[in-house]
């Protein structure tokens, strides 16, 4: 196998546009990227920045308005019908479903429609609910089905005609702690074990922290970091400065404008009169600069200290605090 | 899987009622409607039970139709609903295959209803109307109407195509219009009077619509006395539903294709 055929993914210079009442939205401005077998591939951004829509251009619901992109070799736009026979894909807000059958007849429904033969199928979902632990529940109308389950059911439709690629849109949206790590497991293990390829679009950085091999932070369209969680850790340079300053307060835009900070998340606990602010820094320098601005603007330091740049520090460093506000003002694709 | 879809997921009987009630309605309308206007409009329009035959014969195969080839905008539909259409989208060359299944299945459940209907029709109206209405029902006639049946299959197959290719693009409730189409062809097909009394150029595009020969060779193989041919609008029927068929394929492909660069594929539909 050569090095291009381990590459299952490739999107090349992709972009997409939709029209709108006023100017055109550009929700892909040219984004590139590969993915190789068996890999978790992360696709991590705020809302709108675009990872929706690359999962439907890659799975062949949207065509993209210029660029290319090919999964397994096939290109999405010319060879659609090759590229369905070798993905699926699920997404965690919809629970595709026909209400009124059980979760195993909608498996099965499904499984018709990829062809499989119907003792083979019924392998496949005794197999797929026993490592998704939804075994008791595969009798029961779909419609009755708790969330977690119904999600568990609409993973293990994803698998059903064991795809060689999966594109799974927030798969834990919405779930329990242990639901979410019990889906966790079951891709790792479908991606370790069976050499599947996974791409993940998510908001939530423990999950991508915790199963990601690698992953791509895109934000207004664009890829604006690529690398392992670790790679993109360290390249945040140095770690977090943590300060606990008094009195309690919501904004600390002033952090913004000081040199060499990359962004910072707060939280205030008005029990104890403090607000802890985390801040990105580029460098030592940066945070004394911060720590000088904290200072200055009235408020105490009661202690502060280093610490380890977790994902989503980075994050937050990478796509900033106009994140923030695009957020509220809903500004999504 | 897609007669039980057909059935709305219920019990047979529940079903099965379900969708007989709707033809035998349709057909105990139009039959009281005609016997009522020929009990009252004086001596010049007497009650004739072969009109009656007529009307009932036509109301039926119009049901039947009607409730078939609306199906695949139903599944577009009801699937967009359930965000199952693009995981169905996903799976096939296109959606045309899955839509043809359900048609299929659709058929086969309005088949058996519409001959329920009729059975149910003829007995009641019988004995309400103290008449004998002239219908030859033996083992060929009644083979004569399901060929009949069968071979108007790929035109309301076309139709479905037109009517699924627009549900691709309807949002909120604009995906009920399509029924009202269907509606249309009570008065387009010749189901409960002669498509002769339209005005031009109405008469001669209904003439030649399939279903209107579709229904007028049912009407030959059943009603006995009839001056049509057979054969002659079954091949009609054939060569005006092969032209629907194609055409509808051929929009509905445009249209998913559209709707694929459109991003509404999986655009939820209410």
């Amino acid at each position: 196998m050569t090095a291009r055929d381990d590459v299952t993914v490739e999107a090349r210079d992709l972009r997409r546009e939709f029209k709108t009442k006023g100017a055109p939205a550009m929700a892909l401005e040219g984004i590139s990227f590969k993915v190789k077998r068996g890999e978790i591939f992360g696709v991590l951004g705020p809302n709108g920045a675009g990872k929706t829509t690359t999962i439907r251009i890659l799975s062949t619901l949207l065509l993209p308005t210029s660029g290319s992109a090919a999964v397994m070799g096939f290109d999405v736009e010319r060879e659609p019908e090759k590229v369905r026979h070798v993905i699926n894909m699920a997404s965690g807000a919809e629970k595709a479903g026909y209400d009124f059958i059980s979760a195993k007849r909608n498996l099965w429904f499904f499984s018709q429609l990829y062809g499989i033969e119907s003792r083979e199928a019924e392998k496949r979902i005794d197999d797929l609910a026993e490592r998704l632990g939804l075994t008791k529940y595969l009798d029961r109308k779909f419609y009755a089905l708790s969330t977690g389950y119904r999600q568990r059911a609409t993973i293990a439709r994803a698998f059903i005609n064991e795809p060689r690629v999966v594109f799974l849109d927030e798969p834990t949206i919405g779930l329990d702690v242990m639901t979410a790590r019990s889906i966790r497991e079951f891709l790792e293990d479908e991606a370790r074990k069976k050499d599947r390829t996974i791409m993940l679009a998510t908001h939530n950085m423990a999950e991508v922290d915790a199963i990601c091999d690698r992953v791509a932070i895109i934000d207004r369209g664009k890829i604006i970091a690529e690398g392992t969680p670790d790679e993109l850790k360290r390249s945040m340079g140095v770690p977090a400065l943590v300060m606990e300053v008094t009195p309690p307060a919501k904004g600390f835009e002033f952090l913004g404008q000081v040199a060499g900070v990359r962004g910072f998340t707060s939280t205030s606990d008005e029990e104890r009169g403090l607000s802890t602010v985390q801040v990105v820094v580029q460098d030592d320098a940066a945070a004394r600069r911060a720590e000088e601005a904290m200072s200055g603007s009235g408020h105490r330091i009661v202690a502060s200290w280093r610490k380890e740049t977790t994902l989503e520090e980075v994050f937050v460093g990478l796509v900033g605090q106009g994140f923030k506000e695009r957020e509220e003002q809903g500004d999504g694709s | 899987m897609g007669i039980q879809h057909d059935l709305a997921w219920t019990r047979l009987p529940v079903a099965l009622a379900l969708r007989v009630v709707s033809p035998f309605a349709a057909a105990m309308t139009v039959s009281i409607i005609y016997w009522f206007g020929t009990s009252n409009s004086g001596p010049t329009v007497a009650f004739d039970p072969s009109q009656l035959a007529y009307v009932l014969v036509g109301s039926v195969l119009y049901a039947q139709v009607a409730s078939y080839a609306w199906v695949p905008t139903v599944a577009v539909a009801e699937g967009k609903n359930l965000a199952v259409f693009p995981h169905i989208y996903l799976t096939a060359r296109s959606t045309a295959l899955y839509l043809a299944g359900r048609a299929v299945s659709a058929f086969v459940i309005s088949t058996i209803a519409s001959a329920g209907a009729l059975a149910a029709s003829y007995y009641v109206l019988g004995s309400f109307l103290h008449a004998t209405i002239p219908l030859n029902v033996t083992a060929l006639t009644a083979a004569m109407v399901l060929f009949a049946l069968v071979v108007d299959f790929p035109a309301a197959l076309g139709m479905g195509y037109f009517l699924g290719a627009y549900s691709l693009y309807a949002s909120k409730f604009e995906w009920s219009l399509p029924g009202y189409i269907a509606g249309l062809l009570m008065v387009f097909s010749g189901a409960l009077f002669p498509t002769s009394v339209l005005p031009f150029p109405l008469s001669t595009m209904a003439h030649y619509l399939p279903f209107t020969q579709f229904i007028a060779a049912a009407r030959d193989a059943i009603i006995p006395g009839t001056s049509g041919n057979y054969l002659l609008s079954l091949g009609l029927c054939i060569l005006g539903g092969g032209v629907l068929l194609l055409s509808g394929l051929l929009v509905y492909f445009a249209a998913e294709r559209k709707a694929r660069r459109d991003g509404v594929i999986d655009r939820r539909m209410a």
